[in-house]
């Protein structure tokens, strides 16, 4: 009889403990998941940019230095990378009634020649915009960035750049992603998102 | 942990503030000026290879990349062909500088010797955006204010052979006076400097540029001053047959800061002013006789206001300040070199010298050269004019002994006689008409002495008084005229009084325009307006307000009576800040209607209060003005030349090492760290580390004082880093500067 009540209270331990190993595990799974979950939401934190001159409303990552320089409407830098700050940027350009995309692109390739290092364009293709299903086209490009700052020892960076470009109500909206080249591919899915987030 | 590294920060900034010497003026922007100082290469291109064909020293004078310097050894020219030009930085101010970029000409003046240029190209000819470079730079201050006496710091390349930047320390001995800009057309110094410092600039004890050291070129045949540096020959030897580089010999002439403010003004704003008639009518350049002749050389102890001689003089009583050298000239251009020798009982006397320089006057005309305010030792003073190195004409005066009390005729001004004989007018200018009248003082004038009055039209000899004694009595004022029945051809007229046969005195003057009371009514009908075409302008009145933005100011105004080689000045002001004189030689025909100026802007006329002047002989005789805008130009918030220059170091906590690309943002004293929403209007200035983690704040910081206190506030992210934030980040006056500050951030 004793050993049988010393059995069941056995059993009754080692279940308890199986429960708790269990629920830690659980625990620390959740915990894991939260976790992972406040790091993506911080990481993927955006804020909203509206210019009402331009009709453009923009949801871009937070914590990105925006500015409205000459040129563009819109520019948002990611101060907090090392090396080449990841850039978005948005572009309003008036188009004539027989101003094709593709002679736009040849129009900005040859300004950018003029001012960008070692500037290439690597392919140009029609893009599909999925929320608003609008037809674009995007040129791929890259350029070697270098510091205008004499005093400063810069070694020059490859820039890899994705411009989107669309017609809309009789303008032409560049939408542009510049990437250290090494980073890019990883820089493009949430840059989608942005495009996507788009409003014009 | 946070907590724990931004204390670590302020403990930094507020340790460094602890241990420097406070620092004032000059000594503060040391630095900033090793660094804002440039040497140029000029190159030719020839068959896919540049050659350098002169060089020079400059300054950099506005943050976007205007460079200041001669004009010499920058335009093209028989002696530096070059069409190319290259910029030189100390990047370490120990070491010579690297070339970096590539200039162009914005603004020139040949005969003043300066230019300006402006940095377009990086080295590898890419162009660049002036809007988005950042570079140190100095700020020109009014050269009018400078003293005898006064210590300069001249800053330039001593030689064209790899050396770093040589800082000399120079007295103000004398100021040179020419007609172009009075008293201080040059600043001489004690020393003199190499000539490829040419170009650099002198600063005041604030550290403010106020002159322009500057040397005529040496020419190729001048070897010892004419290095070979390539084998322009492409023959595998470098020797006296290839292309040598033209340097001189030595500078102690320094062109006041003030001839370049216009320049400046007119660069840094982009706006040109253009003068179709200057295109189409080859005669406003006269040709020019190759051989510069130098005639007349007489002594005056004063100047007037329109640059004529008040008293002819042929000696000086001891302890006198004030003389000038008097001389006709013709068959001058801005490319001639002159130099003016003095000798003080046959010793040099570098005081009253100048140096070779560039010919700044026009291409014959009355020209002088002197000094005041500064004693004249006694002795007989020998002056000597070398015209392209070759002595063209000397003059004698002796200085010294008690005042003697000899006839003298003085103060000639011209006008038209009122009833009682009182010439009314401008003075230098007059109307045509059948009678000009010339008043001057006479003093110890004895009874009996014989005069004659001499009157010139263009050079030629038109009147001429019989020989007559005086009889006007010992002291007083006198008008004599010049009448023809037929009316005075307009032009320009010169009067000679001799007494005993020696000239007395003598001035020019010039009749144009129709009369209108005692005055000239030379232009007439100016009026600016603005339209798509000079066609479509020229039916429009006057107005005196545009919009923002306009393109284009059409200036048009009619002429009467004025003769071809009358000399004509126009002169634009913005905010009554002068950007743009320009002299010409007249040659339109003798009246005529629409003279036609414009002023231009491609991506429009900054807002401001714009005039423009037309004068004839240094009068103003039309002025016309308007606004374009608000009337007033805006601030540029990024010309701020004093307060504490910031940079330092970004280390890695653990390995020490500098972390490259790590951006540093310094925000607006108007906000804090909490108010910071990640906009960039919200920040004062940024800068990104190098690959040493080494950064360089584009702007000065304010010095923050407990009346204006101004508190910045600094965040500095980097992923892979902890954060560094701070607010109250302030330099002080005894703040070091260059600030430069050490940093480390911790890997997260």
């Amino acid at each position: 009889m004793t050993v049988a009540i010393q059995s069941s209270r056995t059993s009754r331990r080692i279940n308890r403990q199986l429960w708790n190993h269990f629920f830690v595990l659980v625990l620390g799974a959740v915990g894991l998941l939260v976790t992972w979950n406040f790091r993506q939401s911080i990481l993927n934190a955006s804020s909203v940019y509206i210019n009402n001159t331009a009709g453009i409303r923009a949801v871009y990552p937070a914590s990105w230095l925006i500015e409205e320089p000459a040129g563009a409407v819109f520019r948002a830098r990611d101060v907090r990378a090392i090396g080449f700050k990841t850039t978005y940027q948005i572009q309003v350009l008036p188009v004539g009634s027989q101003t094709s995309q593709r002679a736009l692109f040849d129009i900005l390739a040859i300004q950018r020649s003029q001012t960008l290092a070692a500037y290439r364009t690597l392919a140009i293709q029609p893009y599909q915009i999925p929320a608003n299903d609008v037809e674009a086209t995007a040129v791929l490009y890259t350029y070697v960035e270098t510091s205008l700052n004499p005093f400063l020892e810069q070694v020059p960076v490859v820039v890899q750049g994705l411009d989107v470009l669309f017609v809309s109500r009789g303008q032409s909206i560049i939408v542009t992603l510049l990437a250290d080249a090494t980073k890019f591919d990883a820089m493009l899915p949430r840059f989608e998102t942005f495009i996507q987030q788009l409003e014009y | 942990m946070r907590r724990k590294f931004l204390l670590c920060l302020i403990g930094l900034l507020l340790g460094r503030h602890t241990v420097v010497q406070a620092q004032t003026g000059l000594e503060a922007q040391l630095n900033r000026i090793q660094q804002a100082t440039v040497f140029i290469y000029q190159a030719e291109n020839a068959q896919d290879d540049l050659f350098i064909t002169c060089v020079a020293s400059g300054t950099l004078v506005s943050r976007s990349g205007l460079i200041l310097t001669n004009a010499h050894s920058t335009l093209p020219n028989a002696a530096c062909p070059g069409d190319t030009l290259i910029i030189a930085l100390a990047v370490d101010i120990n070491e010579p500088p690297i070339p970096v970029y590539r200039a162009e000409i914005v603004q020139a003046d040949n005969g003043l010797d300066l230019a300006l240029l402006q940095i377009s190209q990086d080295l590898d000819g890419r162009r660049l955006d002036r809007n988005q470079l950042s570079l140190p730079f100095v700020e020109v201050a009014d050269s009018s204010l400078l003293q005898l006496d006064e210590t300069l710091t001249v800053v330039g390349y001593p030689a064209i052979d790899s050396q770093p930047l040589r800082i000399e320390r120079a007295t103000i001995v004398s100021f040179i006076a020419e007609p172009l800009a009075g008293e201080q057309s040059w600043i001489k110094t004690s020393i003199s400097f190499p000539a490829t410092m040419s170009g650099g600039a002198a600063y005041n004890r604030d550290g403010r540029l106020v002159g322009i050291p500057t040397a005529a070129p040496a020419t190729v045949a001048e070897v010892d001053s004419c290095p070979v540096l390539q084998d322009t020959t492409r023959d595998g030897l470098i020797n006296a047959n290839d292309r040598c580089i033209p340097i001189g010999e030595f500078v102690n002439a320094i062109r006041p800061a003030n001839f370049a403010r216009p320049l400046l003004r007119g660069a840094s704003l982009a706006l040109n002013v253009e003068i179709p008639a200057l295109e189409t009518n080859p005669l406003l350049t006269p040709a020019v006789d190759p051989v510069p002749q130098i005639t007349r050389l007489f002594f005056s102890s004063a100047v007037n206001e329109a640059g004529l001689p008040s008293t002819i003089v042929s000696s000086l009583p001891t302890g006198a300040n004030s003389l000038y050298l008097f001389f006709d000239y013709a068959n001058m251009t801005p490319e001639t070199t002159y130099e003016l020798r003095v000798s003080t009982d046959n010793i040099p006397n570098s005081t009253f010298s100048l140096a070779p320089v560039r010919w700044s006057g026009e291409v014959r005309g009355l020209w002088y050269i002197g000094a005041t305010g500064q004693t004249l030792t006694n002795g007989i003073y020998d002056f000597t004019l070398f015209i392209d190195g070759i002595a063209k004409a000397t003059s004698s005066i002796v200085i010294g002994g008690a005042p003697v009390e000899t006839p003298t005729l003085s103060d000639l001004v011209f006008g038209l006689s009122d009833e009682s004989g009182t010439p009314l007018g401008n003075g230098f200018v007059l109307p045509a008409g059948n009678v000009a009248s010339a008043r001057f003082i006479y003093r110890n004038m004895p009874e009996g002495v014989s005069w004659i009055a001499r009157w010139f039209y263009e050079g030629a000899e038109v009147f001429r008084t019989p020989p007559d004694s005086w009889r006007d009595g010992v002291s007083g004022a006198k008008t004599i005229s010049i009448q023809d029945q037929n009316g005075l051809l307009p032009g320009r007229y010169r009067l000679e009084l001799y007494l005993d046969g020696r000239l007395a005195a003598t001035s020019d003057f010039t009749i144009a325009g129709e009369r209108e009371g005692a005055f000239p009514s030379v232009f007439r009908d100016i009026r600016l307006t603005a339209a798509a075409s000079p066609q479509e302008a020229i039916a429009l009145p006057n107005s005196n307000s545009f919009v923002t933005n306009v393109e284009n100011i059409y200036t048009f105004f009619n002429w009467s009576q004025i003769s071809p080689g009358t000399r004509v000045t126009i002169r634009w002001r913005v905010d009554d800040n002068l950007f743009y004189e320009r002299h010409l030689v007249w040659s339109q025909t003798l009246q005529g209607e629409n003279f036609l100026v414009t002023l231009t802007r491609p991506d429009g006329l900054p807002d401001g209060r714009y005039s423009i002047e037309l004068l004839v002989d240094q009068v103003v005789l039309a002025r016309a003005e308007a606004s374009v805008g608000i009337g007033q130009l805006a601030i540029d918030r990024f010309a701020q030349v004093s307060g504490v220059q910031v940079g330092g170091y970004i280390l890695d906590a653990k390995t020490g090492r500098g972390i490259s690309g790590v951006t540093f943002l310094l925000i607006s004293e108007a906000f804090s760290v909490e108010d910071f929403v990640w906009d960039a209007t919200q920040l004062y200035a940024q800068a990104t580390t190098d690959r040493n983690g080494y950064f360089q704040l584009e702007r000065l910081l304010q010095i923050s004082s407990e009346d204006f206190p101004v508190p910045y506030s600094v965040i500095i992210q980097a992923d892979g880093y902890l954060p560094i934030q701070a607010d109250g980040f302030e330099v002080t006056d005894t703040t070091a500067n260059p600030l430069e500050l050490t940093i480390y951030l911790m890997p997260n």
